[in-house]
């Protein structure tokens, strides 16, 4: 007896809201818990997986990158015109990779390099990704129409989505790149004491560049499998992604100033958004209210989440 | 019963406090009386910053009594207590950086009219609280940019702002030199002359008979003895703290001295300042790095370190020059390690774990191609936890939850890890209780013993007398004196380190 109760405590507070949340949303809607609806969930929350690894990295890295949604929008333009110049799919995939790596490396470059504050550095790179979004796509979006491309993302009745696959594939190497690599560890020291890592021989400017353009280089990625299932590169479309990726990270028991965190728990956060917005449709709440609703409840949980944590940190 | 409501400022009675799975304070009683200066002496866990917190209100006790000048006290909140007259000053300053001293001392009742802050008035009232202290502080200064010792001194005028009855200071000389030690004695002599008790924790044996008048002493959350400071000896107090014999507390076995290993000709800072260093250190010998705070032990050590440039000089190491811009990476890789004075800042990333600690400077040797490799490491991790005898309930645990000895028996770990052969301790027994410190400095003398060189950053005199086999004085970021161990007594090293003190060419041959 006494076990299983060390077992339930054990269990994060977030995955019962999360359950009561399903419980609540499929008692409204009949059409909620089936197989159809979870695949669309699985293959809405899949890009948003990879950009919240993205933030977790750097904030665990004690930085910020509100880019993460303007370098999103770049990466799925650079990927809409290598498809419609005629590339093969890998070869996309490299360019939205690249495009996302150069973007994330010049944050670093200023903020490792030059020494400025990443929050100041980012909000300012964010504009530019966004204007250079503008320029490369006059402001009409790409529509792609090569059915190779298409594939990855598309919605097959039945069938676990590929781009969810993909994205789960790159989350586990994202995983064992955080657990199991010098670069993992870096990321864990500079973020809990830069100082200490310098003086134990870490080239941290290095390493935190290199947090910045990984950090590009995997949102490059998802910028790809976006773009493939929304089937256009839209120069809006990363409006609101760097928070929403940020929350995930801090609901997910990252924490926003002293190097503490886990990329694992980045998916509890993308599953409670994922599902609060979809069950927003089902419960039919009107769509202008719903991203006022939406930032409410991420507000309040990342409130609950972060008292949480400071009670178990005493 | 008898008349002492009187008597004591301070009265504790029978105080216990319990954390979940810990009693942290068993049955302790403990009083002070007016102008006393009590020493409150115990092991690091022994319960003195948890009694103390009791005092001051941050923690409620679980039973006992606490009475203040007579009157029982029940509620337990720090404003409270501090209107009652109890003042803290915590071994962590508190000063708020970007404010100047005067904002400081008056922060949490700055004198005014309504919104507005007087702010004439405030600094006529902190300079004049200062120059009672015979400090020269200027109180448009920001807190951040004075010295230590200075900040200190705010820190005092602060408590003075309150009516103030009992200060408590919690290793109050932690990060000083000599002369600003006596500087602080001077002022805790004058506040005994007013009738505030000052209950003192602190780690230094020295310091007990020069400002002590009764000493507590404290082990496992448990009351173990008060004597007047005049009739306990230094050894006595020792045994009571650990319980046990600790025996001579410096180690010094049988040393080899071999070949130079590490060569330091004329080097020269423009950042720090450093002005023409030479020294050598051989393979088997520990040498001491003595001299004030400021005086550019610790800038030295970084540069050698190539933490921070130099510009001129040369750094030869095992025969082989070292390349000014060479990185501290590479100086790694070459077999130098710098275990840093300020451990919680410089030498340990307290959210992470132990284990992750003590791989952090070798991870080369733990990874291949970037990839780590688990097994190997914990396999280091496990050795050196054995080795070092780190109490930790386990190589995933935080090192934020250790103790100082261990935390500090990390960093040790991290950077033997490293297969060092000159080995720069930067202050390697600050703030850890006398235990750890015996393994510490045992272990260093087994160091030694396997042949390598070690050098030795203390502002710790009898450390640096106890453990040397030279030692070398810095003064005003130069090495003034070179002495050999049996040579050097306290008096001598102090007359070199101290400004005007003799000249150096005189008395080359002692």
């Amino acid at each position: 007896m006494i076990k299983i109760k060390q077992v339930l405590h054990r269990i994060p507070l977030l995955i019962w809201f999360i359950l009561l949340l399903v419980i609540i949303f499929s008692t409204r809607s009949s059409q909620y818990l089936t197989y159809r609806n979870l695949l669309i969930l699985l293959q809405q929350g899949a890009v948003l997986l990879i950009v919240a690894s993205a933030a977790t990295f750097v904030i665990i890295s004690g930085g910020l990158d509100l880019s993460l949604g303007a370098i999103l929008t770049l990466g799925g333009i650079a990927a809409a015109l290598a498809v419609t110049a005629g590339l093969p799919v890998p070869l996309v995939f490299l360019i939205g990779a690249l495009t996302g790596a150069v973007c994330g490396g010049v944050n670093g470059f200023f903020i490792s390099y030059c020494n400025l504050p990443p929050f100041i550095t980012t909000l300012g790179t964010q504009g530019i990704f966004y204007g250079l979004a503008l320029v490369l796509t006059n402001k009409e979006g790409i529509v792609i129409y090569d059915e190779a491309f298409l594939k990855i993302g598309a919605t097959l009745d039945r069938k676990i989505p590929m781009a969810f696959i993909c994205c789960l594939l790159l989350y586990i190497i994202i995983i064992f790149i955080q657990d199991r690599t010098r670069f993992g560890r870096y990321l864990y020291a500079i973020g809990g004491n830069a100082e200490g890592a310098r003086l134990s021989g870490v080239h941290t400017r290095f390493w935190k560049f290199m947090i910045y353009a990984f950090a590009g280089l995997i949102t490059g990625l998802a910028a790809v499998i976006l773009t493939s299932r929304l089937e256009v590169a839209d120069p809006i479309v990363g409006k609101k992604w760097e928070f929403e990726a940020i929350c995930c990270a801090i609901l997910g028991g990252t924490s926003m100033n002293i190097g503490k965190g886990d990329v694992k728990g980045t998916i509890l956060g993308v599953a409670l958004l994922t599902i609060i917005r979809s069950g927003m449709n089902v419960i039919r709440i009107p769509s202008i209210w719903q991203p006022a609703i939406l930032g409410t409840i991420l507000i309040l949980s990342i409130v609950f989440e972060v008292r949480a944590s400071m009670k178990e940190e005493k | 019963m008898e008349n002492r409501e009187n008597e004591y400022l301070v009265d504790m009675r029978h105080i216990t406090k319990v954390f979940p799975g810990v009693k942290a304070l068993d049955d302790v009683s403990f009083n002070l009386k007016p102008g006393e200066v009590h020493i409150l002496m115990g092991e690091n866990g022994a319960g003195k910053s948890t009694l103390m917190k009791v005092l001051a209100g941050a923690y409620a006790p679980d039973g006992g009594e606490l009475y203040i000048s007579g009157e029982k006290i029940t509620r337990f909140d720090p404003v409270f207590l501090q209107e009652k007259g109890i003042g803290i000053i915590y071994q962590e300053f508190n000063l708020i950086p970007y404010l100047n001293v005067a904002e400081n001392i008056f922060i949490d009742h700055m004198p005014g009219k309504g919104l507005l802050i007087d702010r004439k008035g405030m600094h006529a009232k902190a300079r004049e609280l200062l120059s009672d202290m015979k400090m020269k502080v200027d109180t448009h200064a920001l807190a951040g940019t004075i010295p230590v010792a200075q900040q200190q001194m705010v820190e005092v005028a602060k408590a003075l702002t309150h009516d103030l009855k009992v200060l408590i200071m919690d290793e109050p000389t932690a990060a000083l030199s000599g002369i600003e030690i006596e500087q602080l004695f001077s002022i805790i002599r004058s506040l005994k002359e007013k009738g505030i008790g000052i209950i003192y924790i602190s780690h230094r044996m020295q310091e007990i008979s020069q400002i002590g008048d009764r000493i507590t002493i404290m082990r496992d959350g448990q009351y173990i003895a008060t004597h007047r400071v005049e009739e306990i000896g230094t050894d006595e107090i020792v045994s009571l703290m650990v319980g046990r014999k600790i025996g001579n507390l410096y180690q010094r076995g049988e040393r080899q001295k071999g070949d130079t290993i590490l060569k330091i000709e004329h080097l020269c800072s423009k950042k720090e300042r450093l002005q023409d260093i030479c020294m050598e250190v051989h393979r088997g010998e520990i040498v001491g790095l003595s001299g004030l705070v400021g005086a550019g032990r610790t800038e030295l050590a970084r540069a050698i370190f190539h933490v921070d440039p130099y510009e001129k000089g040369t750094i030869t190491l095992k025969g082989e020059e070292i390349k000014q811009k060479a990185t501290v990476r590479e100086m790694i890789e070459k077999g130098i390690s710098l275990i840093p004075e300020d451990r919680k800042r410089q030498g340990l990333s307290l959210i992470l774990s132990v284990s992750q600690n003590i791989v952090m400077a070798s991870l080369d040797s733990v990874s291949s191609r970037g990839w780590l490799n688990r097994h190997k490491e914990n396999e280091i991790v496990e050795q050196y936890i054995k080795e070092l005898n780190v109490s930790t309930p386990g190589a995933e645990q935080k090192v934020n939850n250790l103790s100082g000895g261990n935390q500090q028996k990390v960093v040790l770990a991290k950077w033997l890890a490293t297969q060092a052969e000159v080995i720069i301790f930067d202050e390697p027994t600050r703030g850890i209780d006398v235990g750890a410190k015996k393994e510490v400095y045992s272990f260093m003398d087994n160091l030694a013993k396997e042949g390598k060189a070690i050098i030795m950053i203390s502002s710790d005199m009898p450390e640096v007398l106890g453990m040397s086999d030279r030692i070398y004085v810095m003064r005003d970021r130069r090495i003034v004196k070179e002495l050999n161990a049996s040579q050097a007594t306290q008096e001598i090293i102090l007359s070199y380190a101290l400004e005007g003190a003799r000249g150096e060419e005189q008395d080359d041959k002692n």
